[in-house]
């Protein structure tokens, strides 16, 4: 679908142009931790930068009860809260705040969505948002399936200007709970209202991936398997599970990053270009992608897929609980905490080019990156330099954003001597001004009409699809977790992984 | 910010000196353990300073505009009533913590002195002191003689030329020549107006007004709008140059015609008589007195239909200067409030947001049109 236009002579040429039609917000789970940390402060932000429309409205809901005073209070808050001091304008948050209201639902009692519904006629005719909503699943995920039924009970999955929901992660927790999810919620919606949210699209980095590979003539002659020996993405994190214990030991890092995150840079990285950036012309080709992708055969697991699960250690000099220490997580878990596999994509473009993904909990320090290693040039005529490191592209995702060259240089003087060396260009040492957070790209998309950095369902299908054969083999209990010390790069069998491919990891 | 020692060096030595900075440069992060300094350009940035402001007077502003957008910056300091000639120029670098770590983001400064007939030699020097295939913003602070030579040789080699129309002495007239410039250079150079960026937040929020459907039914009927505006305190009657723009912006943009001129009522209030499609629409302009005002320029905005039914959106300064609020009374009820912060009407702000821009602005240019095509 193309986003929405409409016909306001007076936004002609300002440079705001990307301005949503009037439209109300429906958050389920509003009395939750992700409405106060992000979306709430991420609509205000929107505000601020006048990028909503007038009319615009937001309407909490969750089983709390609590009256649309109380959570314009709430709200007020957060965005105090979470927002710095400095950001924050507490005349246009006072605005914004009379835009906010709120009625409770709950799944058992679908009177509360008739109220829903008639709050929601109400402001259509006192705000002027003409039918248009943007609804936000917040709520724990076993509540989608129920919510998206209620919603199409009540006659809320249509209405005279647009519908669309966004739903958080995770979508599903397997490919069968996934395509379940699935079916309940094409019941109600069609594809094209349906916004699956990784937040990791909306970051700035994450975009730029496509502007490197795009918008320059130099780097895609060389983005294939004559010039690329393999790719290394890795998302490290030196936090633990902190108090989502009970979530993650269900979870794991597979489904917690690799399925949707890491998978999602995977595609954008690896992807052909798409004949526009209209939202179906990339995700055609992300999903084109992520189908060649050789599916993981379960008897030679140990070749395409390594896992950890960190012990007690120490990182930045403070010492550090074992995983299954945390607290909600069982003292025998089975669940990895670290998970690197190799990922082989059958097509021209790159047969025989591994792509190696790794994420993890505990690590030394918090990194996201995505490394382009070159082959190394065919013929070696400096004989007598030290033996020189492969070109390679970086391209840092979080923190310190950038990218990174590595190339050989002569060092001065009478002898050739050839050394390495990084050629750097840092977004925060080159531009003064912040970049928005992901969230706000993300909403103002969505309430466009722009599905672009959204994941669409075949997407989602194919990367459960990919992962399942690992899930099940890790189903098998690892005798030998934990396997790596909190505060170090991982276990070692995932460095005698790399080393059986003739590689290495990147140090970070 | 920080500044290395300023050298005054000789004109065809400056490129040479620039790259002598930059090692110098090298060598003081490497002195104090920095991680190496960063330059990155995306443009150049060419200003003319008004003669008699110094170059210490400037800078603050000029190390804003490049926090955000990395440029080499070649600032020319002129003085065109000295008799004797002179050229003189220094490189600086200007530097500023990127707020992470000791990481800092570095600019270079080009500064040149010309006085008396040297001051024709600037356009040329200029040329070969940008750094070749990025853009070239002139940004001319004081207003530039249109006509002039040296100003046209400027223009010929920018990309994009920044002014501020506020201190046009005779706002008609002189917009009017911009016009004619814009007309005459429809490829080239695009025009940026300070003047007409302050205006931006009133057309944001007017246009969100509109947004809203059930008011954009209102549009083909409107038939009044009332301008008020701090009046700079000339002695001739005019409308200033903000309100010229604004009226030109919303009858351009909603194809009013004026068929006649202004018809001033007294010093102060003067009816403008616009001929839309079938209908007469009146431009009330109100010049108020300084005294008393928390802002110069724009104070107020409305826009009326009169008849049955009425609608009324009005869009004014907040007594705390800070914000713009706007609301809607429709059939006697107010409703639809907004409330936008105003930014700091400052030069360096407005100037950054020009910068972020390449291509023409259409609707600043139509506008301009909009004004002599009558
Ligand atoms: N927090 C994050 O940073 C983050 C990041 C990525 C994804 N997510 C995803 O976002 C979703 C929300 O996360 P969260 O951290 O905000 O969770 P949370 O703090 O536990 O909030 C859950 C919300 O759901 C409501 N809820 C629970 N049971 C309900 C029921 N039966 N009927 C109606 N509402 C019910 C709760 O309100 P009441 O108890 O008042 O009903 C609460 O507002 C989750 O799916 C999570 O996986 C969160």
């Amino acid at each position: 679908m193309q986003p929405s236009e409409f016909e306001n002579p007076l936004r002609e040429g300002l440079r705001l142009e990307r301005t949503p039609e009037p439209c109300t917000m429906v958050i389920f789970g509003a009395s939750g931790d992700l409405t106060k940390r992000k979306l709430v402060p991420a609509l205000y932000s929107l505000a601020q930068q006048s990028l909503l429309p007038g009319g615009f409205s937001i309407v909490g809901s969750a089983r709390t009860p609590m009256s649309s005073e109380d959570f314009r209070a709430r709200m007020t808050e957060a965005v105090h809260h979470f927002l710095d001091p400095g950001q924050v304008d507490s005349r246009v948050l006072e605005n914004c705040a009379a835009g906010m209201f709120y009625t409770p639902t709950d799944v058992k009692d679908p009177d509360s969505f008739k109220r829903l519904s008639e709050l929601l006629s109400d402001l259509d005719e006192q705000r002027g948002t003409s039918g248009n909503r943007l609804f936000y699943f917040s709520t724990p995920p076993t509540l989608y399936a129920p919510l998206t039924q209620l919603l199409g009970s009540v006659g809320l999955n249509r209405s005279s200007g647009w519908t669309r929901v966004i739903i958080e992660k995770p979508f599903g927790h397997d490919l069968e709970s996934m395509q379940a999810l699935n079916k309940q919620v094409l019941e109600v919606f069609r594809e094209e209202q349906v916004y699956r949210i990784d937040h990791y699209l909306g970051k700035e980095t994450v975009q730029n991936i496509l502007v490197l590979r795009f918008a320059n003539g130099i780097f895609e002659p060389l983005w294939n398997r004559r010039y690329v020996d393999h790719v290394q993405i890795t998302a490290a994190e030196s936090l633990g599970v902190e108090n989502r214990g009970g979530y993650y030991d269900q979870a794991g890092v597979l489904r917690d990053m690799i399925q949707n995150h890491l998978l999602q840079i995977f595609t954008l990285v690896a992807m052909e270009p798409p004949v526009s950036l209209e939202a179906d012309a990339v995700r055609d080709e992300k999903t084109k992608v992520m189908q060649a992708v050789r599916p993981i055969e379960s008897q030679h697991m140990d070749q395409f897929a390594v896992r950890g699960q960190y012990e007690a250690g120490a990182i930045n000099g403070q010492p550090v609980k074992g995983y299954r220490e945390e607290k909600n997580v069982s003292p025998d878990s089975n669940t990895e905490t670290y998970a690197a596999i190799k990922l082989l994509v059958d097509n021209w473009r790159w047969a025989d080019v591994p792509f190696y993904l790794r994420s993890a909990k505990c690590l030394p320090k918090r990194v996201t990156e995505v490394a382009v290693q070159f082959r190394r040039a065919p013929h070696l005529l400096f004989k007598d330099s030290e033996p020189l490191q492969p070109n390679s592209l970086t391209l840092r995702i979080q923190p310190d954003e950038g990218i990174t060259l590595r190339f050989g240089a002569k060092l001065p003087g009478q002898a050739i001597q050839v050394r390495t060396v990084n050629m750097d260009f840092r977004y925060g040492t080159s531009f003064g001004k912040k970049s928005p957070d992901a969230y706000e790209r993300l909403l103002l998309d969505a309430m466009l009409g722009d599905s672009t950095l959204f994941a669409r369902g075949d997407m989602v299908e194919t990367s459960w699809r990919l992962l399942m054969p690992v899930l099940e083999a890790w189903q098998k209990p690892a005798d030998h977790f934990p396997n790596y010390e909190a505060g170090s790069w991982g276990p070692r069998e995932s460095d005698e992984f790399m080393h059986r491919e003739g590689r290495r990891w990147r140090r970070l | 910010m920080k500044n290395l020692p300023q050298r005054a060096v000789d004109v065809s030595v400056i490129e040479h000196e620039l790259k002598e900075l930059w090692e110098q440069m090298t060598e003081v992060s490497a002195e104090e353990d920095q991680q190496a300094v960063m330059r990155a350009c995306v443009a150049n940035l060419v200003v003319v300073n008004p003669a008699g402001e110094s170059a210490g007077e400037i800078s603050p502003m000029i190390a804003e505009v490049t926090h955000q957008h990395p440029s080499r910056v070649i600032l020319l300091l002129c003085e065109p009533d000295s008799s004797q000639a002179s050229l003189d120029a220094m490189v600086t670098a200007q530097c500023h913590p990127s707020g992470r770590g000791r990481k800092q983001i570095c600019c270079e400064q080009i500064v040149i002195q010309a006085a008396g007939e040297d001051i024709s030699r600037l356009p040329s020097l200029v040329r070969t002191l940008v750094i070749p295939d990025l853009p070239v913003f002139l940004w001319w602070r004081d207003l530039p003689d249109f006509k002039s030579a040296l100003f046209t040789d400027f223009m010929q080699g920018a990309d994009r030329v920044i002014l501020d129309s506020a201190g046009l002495a005779d706002a008609r007239q002189g917009l009017r020549t911009l016009a004619g410039l814009v007309e005459e250079k429809p490829q080239k150079t695009a025009f940026s107006d300070l003047n007409w960026c302050r205006l931006t937040p009133w057309r944001v929020l007017v246009a969100g007004f509109f947004d809203v459907p059930k008011y954009r039914a209102y549009l083909p009927r409107l038939n009044r709008v009332q301008i008020k505006s701090v009046g700079g305190g000339s002695s001739e009657p005019s409308i200033s140059a903000h309100g010229l723009l604004l009226a030109a912006w919303l009858a351009s943009r909603l194809h009013w015609k004026a068929t006649t001129k202004p018809h001033w009522i007294d010093e102060r209030t003067c009816d403008w008589q616009l001929e839309a499609e079938d209908r007469t629409v009146t431009i009330h302009i109100e010049i108020t007195s300084p005294e008393g005002a928390v802002r110069p320029g724009l104070n107020s905005l409305q826009l009326l239909v009169e008849g049955e039914p009425s609608a009324q959106w009005v869009a004014s300064i907040a007594a705390d200067g800070k914000h713009l609020e706007g609301y809607v009374r429709l059939e006697g009820r107010s409703e639809g409030a907004r409330v936008i912060r105003l930014d700091d009407d400052e030069e360096a702000q407005l100037a950054g947001r020009e910068l972020e821009i390449l291509g023409h602005d259409q609707v600043y240019e139509q506008s301009l049109k909009w004004l002599v095509s009558r």
